[in-house]
C-alpha cells in the first residue's frame, strides 16, 4: 500500500472515531449545549477528516475541489443551525429539557 | 472492501423501515416531522443505490427538504392556533391509534403481495425504457430522464406544472380577506442573516447549473425550482419580506410563466405537427427555455406555499429587499 493510502485510510478512520463520538455524545450528554457541543465536533472535524482522507483517494483535482465545497459549506451550515438551536434553547428552557421518549 | 454492496443495501433498507416506524410513532408531531425528514434523506440515498440519481435529487429536494419544510411550517401554525387550550406540543394521532395498527396491517398485506408476486416468477419486461432509449436522438437532449419527461411525456409534465399553479393559486384564494401575519421576526439574527447572504448567491448558481446541466446529466426544472424554493423558505425564515403579493404584475409573471411558456412552446409547434411535439432541430433550445421558466416558477410556487399568508397580499410597502 502507499504512503497516500495508509494516510488516507488513516485520516478516515479517525473522521469515522469523531463521527462516533458525536453520536454518542448527542445521545447521553443530558442538555441541548453538551448535545450541540458533540455534534458540531462531528461535523466539523469528523466531516473534514473524511474529507481529506478521500482527497488523497482521487485523481482529480475539480473533484477534490468539490469535496473541499461540500466540506465548507457544511461548516457554514453547521456552524449556523447550531448556533439558532442554541439560542433557541437559551430563549425557551423548557425546550432544555432531556427528552429521552425516542421511540 | 469492508463494507461491500450488499450489507450496505441491508443496512439501509433496515434503517429505512426503522425511521419509518419511528416517525409512525414518534410521541409529539414535531419529532415525527424530523424523523421523516431524516427518511428522506435516506429513501434519496436509496434512490442512488438503484441507479436513479435523477430521482435522488428530487427526493432530496422535494420529497425531504421541502416537504419537511412545509410541514414544519403547517405545524406552526396549527400550534400557534391552538395555544392556550392545550399546552405542549401537538401529539402525533398515528402513535398508539387503532388507524396506525390497520395502516401497519395494510402495507404488510402489500408487502406479502408483492412478495408473492416476485417470487411465482415475475420477470420484468423492461416496460417503455428501450423504445424511449431508442429514440433518444429525437429528443434533442442526452438524458434519457430529461428526454422522457420534457419531450416524450412533455403532456405530463405541463399538467403537472398546471398542478403547482393551481395550488398556489389556491393558496392566494384562501388569503383573500385574512389579516396579514407578521412574519418579521422580533429576533432578528445577524448569524442567520450573513449566512442567507452567503447562501443564496450560491442556491442561484447551483439551480442554474442543475436546469443547465439536465439535457445530459440529472438535474432539471424541478430539482433546480426546489432549490430556489429552499432558498425561499429559509429567506423568510431569516425574517425577510419577501414582495409576493399578486398585485404585482412580476410575481403574477413568475408564479405562471413556466406553465405559460411550456404551453406556448407546446402551442406554436402545432403549425406543422402535433401539440407539444418539438421539432428536431430546434428540440434542445425549446426545452432548455421551457425548463428555465418552469426553474424560477416553481421556487416561487413553493416559496408561496411555504409562506402561507403572509407577505401575499400586502400593498408594496415602501421598501422591497434586495
Amino acid at each position: 500500500m502507499s504512503i497516500s493510502a495508509v494516510l488516507s485510510y488513516l485520516l478516515i478512520g479517525f473522521g469515522l472515531v469523531f463521527f462516533t463520538a458525536g453520536t454518542v455524545g448527542l445521545l447521553r450528554f443530558p442538555d441541548v449545549f453538551s448535545r450541540l457541543h458533540a455534534l458540531t465536533k462531528a461535523d466539523n472535524l469528523g466531516l473534514g477528516l473524511v474529507v481529506f482522507g478521500a482527497i488523497l483517494r482521487q485523481s482529480e483535482l475539480t473533484v477534490m475541489l468539490k469535496l473541499v465545497l461540500i466540506w465548507l459549506l457544511v461548516l457554514i451550515a453547521s456552524a449556523t443551525t447550531c448556533y439558532l438551536v442554541a439560542e433557541s434553547a437559551r430563549r425557551n428552557p423548557d425546550v432544555k429539557e432531556s427528552r429521552n421518549d425516542a421511540a | 472492501m469492508l463494507l461491500d454492496g450488499l450489507s450496505f443495501d441491508l443496512l439501509l433498507s433496515i434503517a429505512l423501515i426503522a425511521l419509518a416506524t419511528a416517525a409512525l410513532r414518534a410521541r409529539d408531531l414535531f419529532k415525527s416531522i424530523v424523523i421523516f425528514m431524516l427518511f428522506g434523506l435516506l429513501v434519496a440515498i436509496a434512490w442512488v443505490r438503484v441507479h436513479a440519481p435523477d430521482l435522488a435529487l428530487a427526493e432530496a429536494a422535494i420529497g425531504s427538504g421541502i416537504t419537511g419544510a412545509l410541514f414544519l411550517g403547517a405545524l406552526n401554525r396549527i400550534e400557534r392556533k391552538r395555544k392556550g387550550a392545550a399546552s405542549g406540543r401537538l401529539e402525533n394521532p398515528v402513535n398508539g391509534s387503532t388507524s396506525g395498527a390497520w395502516a401497519v396491517l395494510l402495507t404488510l398485506v402489500l408487502t406479502g403481495l408483492l412478495a408473492m408476486a416476485v417470487l411465482s416468477g415475475w420477470s420484468y419486461s423492461g416496460g417503455l425504457a428501450d423504445e424511449a432509449l431508442s429514440r433518444i436522438d429525437e429528443s434533442g437532449v442526452v438524458n434519457p430522464v430529461t428526454a422522457v419527461i420534457l419531450n416524450f411525456r412533455a403532456y405530463d409534465t405541463l399538467l403537472e406544472i398546471g398542478v403547482l399553479l393551481l395550488a398556489v393559486l389556491g393558496v392566494y384564494a384562501v388569503c383573500e380577506g385574512q389579516t396579514m401575519r407578521d412574519l418579521r421576526r422580533r429576533d432578528r439574527s445577524k448569524v442567520l442573516e450573513t449566512f442567507v447572504h452567503l447562501l443564496s448567491p450560491m442556491v442561484v448558481l447551483t439551480a442554474g447549473y442543475l436546469v443547465w446541466v439536465g439535457y445530459k446529466e440529472p438535474g432539471g426544472a424541478f430539482q433546480a425550482g426546489a432549490l430556489l424554493g429552499g432558498a425561499g423558505v429559509v429567506l423568510l425564515l431569516s425574517g425577510r419580506e419577501l414582495p409576493l403579493h399578486t398585485a404585482r404584475t412580476v410575481v403574477r409573471i413568475i408564479l405562471g410563466g413556466g406553465f405559460l411558456v411550456f404551453l406556448l412552446a407546446g402551442l406554436l409547434v402545432m403549425k406543422d405537427r402535433a401539440f407539444l411535439e418539438y421539432p428536431r432541430a430546434s428540440a434542445k433550445h425549446i426545452i432548455l427555455i421551457i425548463e428555465l421558466a418552469c426553474t424560477v416558477s416553481i421556487g416561487a410556487i413553493l416559496t408561496v406555499l411555504f409562506s402561507g399568508c403572509a407577505n401575499l397580499l400586502a400593498a408594496p410597502s415602501e421598501e422591497e429587499g434586495p
